[in-house]
Parts: structure tokens; sequence; C-alpha cells
């Protein structure tokens, strides 16, 4: 996600209880704030080094500056100015037009040095009683965090007397002021915890192969903030912060009482319907048994419904992804180029639920998406920073959470490893965050590896409960009827049970396999010498013609341009 | 209302080369200079009010640390620069410049002088890029210097 470089400064936002919020300009920040940050507050940023203070407070200013109240920039004791423009200048937010008027850097680093902080403050109040600014950054207190309140030497102005004066006087000034400050979490008792209005505390924490930042509000007056850790990201264009709870979950929407065809031909009868809107689907199954085709051929339904579609991919490369989707789907390239799909491809080993959360609902938003595929959990897991990989159970809670609550409907696939009784879906159980679970499983029929899945749940609707086979070909995946003259399903090597063999074929259904009969009766049938035969309207035959060609049983010929259905022998069991 | 008044006549829409700055900078001093002087005197106040525009902006530290690093490259081809002592609570530094521009001549001076700091605004200008210095030397010139040597 870009954040444009923009001269347009956001408006101070209307107020919520009465003291104005200043907008941040750091994505994500103002609603872990409650808002922004109030009008001539004074906040203070913390934290260890190198967790992206200065950067945050360069954001903040860059965001807010302009020439008629401009921002001071007053380095004391820290990073030397040089390097920090050297490098801030990197930044998208860092405008070098608005330096020198809009944003000026006052230097006081001479004066803490070689006299005491009443000169500091001194030259403070004379700069920004010249500029009259609107934000003050004062970059950084290091001393301040460590130091108790005794002076520096007799005589002069001690620490928490100068903390004291300073927030007194920055009030006075109506200067929203930013105070950094060096932090290594021990500091709490610094004058300047009491003092501020708020307080950001930002760590990077190292976990093995990666390094995760996070931000906390510990505090802001008058503003019911987010709790918790926020992770934030720094890129080229600056912080990013990634809410918790994000703000969607506050704004459920009420979901409607519609069943969304899956495309997958058998499986809507299955579940009663189709899949209810808004619900969270996981479908298990092991590697190879089709569980991508399953998901793509949901996504493909709903463009081919006009609907939008979202599918986030953490295992394949996008195009591979793609090429195979459009393989199985011609349409779905047509569709794609529609505009009403986006696909997600996350496959960094750092990344944070949070921040993957708000990329798929920047995407769900942006295209107004009712379907989300997330293929794979498993692959999602891996992709998570390992910090968050030990919480992945409350970590899907959450997105799942928050993206149910926008209405889109999700289809999710994990990989299940074991056997069939013992299958768990992943590392972690997390079946209870979904409202519908369908199990995918080989089976082993007379030296021939079949599949077949079973409904193992789902939330308030009625569905089948029987083991349903499906074939999954070039063309897609085909859901069958029930097999249901087997009993041991579950060891994976079923044994037919032959004393309930009745009349019919395997897996088909009672119209399917009276269609198969008269085609082996008559040797061959056009269309309506088949709906004759059968006894139902020709238009009523194409679906069975459909589905009883893809999964094998017939074929279609054509003599004179007419189409003729013939059965394909088969062996007997 | 400009915060900073007259900062932006001195910043146009490209930024100027360090060369071209320098003899901006040297020009407007001689034009803010309180009577005629010499070539050499408005090349020494132009260095003056750059480094003071920068101690403001990058700090003393950042400041000297540059101005040593520039006079160790300059005084190669301007020995006389050895001579010339550029400080931030050196006020009293008018009188180096006349003995020099006495014992060398106005143009060799200058020359020395404007190569100092053309150097200085390259220096600058390789750490924060060129349109930032003009920006950082604009709004220290413009705002005027503050008098450090006053306070204790």
């Amino acid at each position: 996600m870009t954040t444009k470089k923009s001269r347009a400064k956001p408006a101070i936002r209307p107020p919520d209880i009465g003291i104005p919020n200043i907008a941040t300009g750091v994505p994500g920040l103002d609603a872990v704030l409650g808002g922004g940050v109030p009008e001539f507050s004074m906040n203070l940023i913390a934290g260890n080094p190198g967790a992206g203070k200065t950067t945050l407070a360069q954001q903040i200013m860059f965001a807010n500056a302009t020439e008629e109240r401009p921002a001071l920039y007053f380095t004391v004791l820290g990073e030397p100015t040089l390097k920090m423009l050297r490098y801030q200048k990197e930044f998208g937010f860092f405008d070098p037009a608005l330096v020198g008027s809009a944003v000026q850097y006052v230097n006081l680093s001479d004066e803490a040095v070689d006299y005491d902080l009443s000169v500091v403050l001194a030259r403070m109040i004379e700069e920004v009683e010249r500029a009259r600014p609107r934000v003050v950054v004062v970059d950084s207190f290091r001393i301040a965090m460590g130091q108790g309140g005794a002076p520096s030497a007799p005589g002069k102005m001690s620490l928490d007397a100068f903390i004291q004066r300073l927030a007194v006087e920055m009030t006075s000034w109506e200067v929203t002021s930013f105070i950094i400050g060096d932090s290594n979490g021990r500091g709490y008792r610094s004058p300047m915890f009491t003092v501020a209005d708020a307080v950001f505390f930002l760590t990077q924490v190292a976990d093995r192969n990666s390094v995760v930042r996070k931000l906390q509000v510990l505090k802001v007056r008058g503003r019911a903030s987010m709790p918790g850790l926020h992770t934030f990201r720094i890129t080229k264009q600056g912080l990013q912060v990634f809410p918790r709870i994000p703000e969607q979950q506050f704004e459920r929407r009420p979901m409607p009482t519609l069943r969304l065809t899956t495309g997958i031909p058998g499986l809507d009868e299955a579940m009663g319907g189709g899949i209810p809107a808004g619900d969270a689907l996981m479908l298990g199954g092991p590697a190879g048994s089709g569980k991508t085709t399953f998901a793509t051929q949901f996504a493909a339904e709903g463009l081919r419904r006009g609907e939008s579609v979202v599918i986030v991919v953490f295992e394949e490369y996008p195009e591979e992804y793609l090429s195979r989707a459009k393989a199985r789907n011609q349409d779905i390239a047509a569709m794609i180029e529609a505009g009403n799909f986006r696909l997600i491809y996350l496959r960094p080993l750092d990344l944070s639920v949070d921040e993957t959360l708000a990329e798929i609902l920047e995407a769900v938003a942006e295209i107004g998406a009712s379907r989300v595929v997330i293929d794979s959990l498993s692959g999602f897991q891996i992709a998570l920073a390992p910090a968050f990989r030990e919480d992945f159970r409350e970590s899907l809670y959450r997105l799942v959470g928050a993206l149910t609550a926008t209405g889109v409907t999700i289809f999710m696939t994990t990989e299940i490893a074991g056997g069939y009784p013992e299958a768990a879906f992943t590392t972690e159980r997390v079946s209870f965050i979904t409202d519908d679970i369908i199990v995918q499983r080989f089976i082993e029929i007379d030296g021939v590896l079949r599949t077949v899945l079973a409904i193992h749940k789902m939330r308030g609707s009625a569905h089948s409960h029987d083991f349903l086979t499906y074939e999954v070909s070039a063309q897609g995946a085909v859901v069958g009827g029930p097999l249901r003259n087997y009993r041991g399903i579950l060891t994976g090597v079923p044994e037919q049970q032959r004393q309930l063999v009745r009349e019919g074929h395997e897996g088909l259904t009672e119209r399917e396999s009276m269609v198969l009969d008269t085609l082996v009766r008559l040797g061959g049938a056009s269309r309506i010498i088949l709906a004759e035969h059968v006894g139902v309207a020709m238009e009523e035959l194409a679906d069975t013609i459909t589905r009883l060609e893809l999964l094998g049983y017939t074929r279609t010929t054509r003599t004179n341009g007419k189409e003729i259905f013939h059965a394909i022998a088969q062996s007997s069991t | 209302m400009v915060n900073v008044p007259g900062a932006t006549h001195i910043i146009p829409a490209k930024a100027p080369s360090s060369t071209e700055l320098a003899r901006q900078l040297v020009a407007r001093a001689a034009r803010n200079g309180k009577s005629p002087e010499s070539a050499a005197h408005s090349a020494f106040s132009a260095c003056k009010i750059t480094y003071r525009a920068l101690a403001r902006s990058i700090g003393v530290e950042g400041a000297n640390a540059l101005l040593a690093r520039a006079q160790s490259q300059t005084v190669k081809t301007h020995p006389l620069l050895r001579e010339i002592g550029i400080g931030h609570r050196d006020d009293d530094d008018t009188a180096k410049i006349d003995a020099v521009v006495e014992k060398h001549g106005i143009a060799a001076s200058a020359a020395g002088l404007e190569a100092l700091l053309e150097v200085l605004l390259t220096l600058l200008g390789r750490f924060v890029g060129t349109d930032l210095v003009v920006r950082l030397v604009a709004q220290g010139a413009t705002i005027g210097t503050h008098e450090h040597e006053d306070t204790p």
C-alpha cells in the first residue's frame, strides 16, 4: 500500500468530545488514538533506539505543517541533524519544498551541552514566539528518561523543573507538541510520563529471523484509545500502523439471509442451498485433494455472477496461481480484466496478522468484494512472524472476525495432515472460528484412489451427512452422490456392503442413474429421444448430461450437426 | 502570511548548483552590507551567514565538522584560508579578514572564500541533496542569526 506524497494537509477533524483532533497523517494511527491527537496536547513518543520515533514525529510534523502555522523541529540531544535529514529525506512524506518555511529545523545541542536547560528553554521560547508554530517536536530526551530530578550542576535548572516549565509553556503557546524520548522501558517514573497528555511507546522485537515493530498508546487524555500492542511497518512512505481491532469491526454489517452458489456442481445441494452469505467456510484436505480448485471455482462463480472477489494467496506466486485458475475456468481471465477482482500475494516470513488483515480489508473496500478466498491457512501460518505463529488461533480469530464483520463470505483452505478420524486442520485447532467446515480425503476402493468429502459443520443450517464422492478434472471439481454402500470409509479403505447394493450407479443421483441406464439400453440417443424416454423436459437434462460427462459416464458425438449421447462402459464392481 | 520573511525570494524553483548558490549568497551579502565592501568582505560575510544558518538548523557541531572538511579541501588551492577562521562565537573576526586582504589582495581573498563556500555547500549537498541545501541555507539566512555569544 502506498501513501502518496501530497501537499494537502489533513484538516482538523470536528470535535468528538470538545477538544478537536489533529490527524497524524500516519495510516492507522488515528484509529488507535480514538480519532487523532488532541489539539494543543503534549505528547511523548518513547521507545528503544531504532524503534521509529523520529520517523513518526517527522511524519506527523510534515502532515500538519503549513507556511501559516509551521512546524518547529528542535534537536536537543539526539541523532545529528545532518544525518537525520539525510535519512528522513528518503521517506515519501518528507517534502523538501516545505523545509525552511513550513518546516524549520533548530538545533539546540550546543546550548544543551555547554549551558543548562534554562538556556535551552529560553531558546525554544524565543523560536516559538517568532514562528507561531502549530506543531513543535523536541528531539530527544534520552537524558530525561534516565535521570532523576536533581539539577545537573548547582544553580542550574533541574530536569524535572525543565519538563514542568516546558509543559506549561507549550500549552500556553497553543501548539501540539511531540517530545521524543529514548527509553529502555525502565523510564516510566520519569516526570515526562506524568506530564504528557499522550504517550506512544514504540518497540522493535527480534524473534528468530524476523523483526516485529509494535506501538502501544499508553495513555491519551480525553480519548478512548484502542488498547493493546499494534504492529506497524516502516516503508518508503513512512510508518503505517495496523490497529489490532480494525474500525470495520465496530460497525458490523447486518447479514442478508442469502446463500451463495459455490460454482461446484453438486455442492450447493449438499450444503442446503449454498454457503450462507457472511459465513466463514473452511475446506480442509490432504495435499492434492483439490482444495485450490474448489476455492477458485467459488471465486469464479462470484465473478460470473457480477460479484467482486478477493483472493489471498501465500504459497504460490500470483502468476502461477492465476494461470492455473484460468486453465480451469476459461472465463476467469476476462472477468479479472473487468476490475472486480484482486489477487493479494503475501509471502514474507515476518508478516503480522494486523498487516495481513489491513491489506485484505483495503482490497475488500476498494472493490466492494462479497467473496474472499484465503488459500491457504497453512501458508498464512508460515508467512507470519514467529511471534504471531505462537498465537495463531487468536490471530485467525481476529482475522475472521474482522473480515466477516464487513459482510464478506470467506472461503479458506487448509491442509490436513494425519489420518482422517484424528486429522487436525492445522497445528492449532482453529475449527471453532469457522461457521462451515468441509473435509476432503482420499480413500481406496478396489485398488483405485478415490476422493470423498463430508460436510462436518454448518452453523444453523441443514446439510448432507453423507460422504460425497467428487472428481477434480481439468474442467474443475464436480461433487457426486453419496457413497452409501460402503462401510469403514473413515479407515480410508472402505468395504462394499454387497447386500445393500441397489439398482443404480455409485455416486449418481436418481435422475442421473435413469439417464445413464437409458443410454446403456438405447446404445446412444439424441437429447429429444433421451428426454422422451426419461420423461423430463429437454432443458432439465442439461445439467444431468454435463455432470455425467464430467464424471466420465457418458460422451457426446455429433452426427449431421446433432448431438448424440453415449454411455461409456464401466467396469463392474 | 509567510512565516519566514524573505525566505522565498532566494529559493528558486530549481535547485542551483553549489557554484551558482555560492555566487548568489556572495552577491546577496554584498547587497545587504551596511557599507560598500570589498568582494573579499562580501564573500566572508556570505560564509559567516551560511555557517550560522547551518549551525542553527544542523547544530554547531555539524556546521563545524562540515566547515573543517571544506577548509581542509580548499586550503590546498587557497593557502590563505589557513589565516581565516569562521567561528560560531567568534564575532571579532573582521580584523582577521582585513589582515588577510591586506596581505594577499582582494581578488585572491575573495576567490579563496568563495571556493570555501562552494565546497561547504557541495559537502552539505552530498549529505542532504542540493534541493535541501538551498532550503536550509535560506531558512537560517533570512530568519537572522541568533547571537549565541550573548548567552552565558
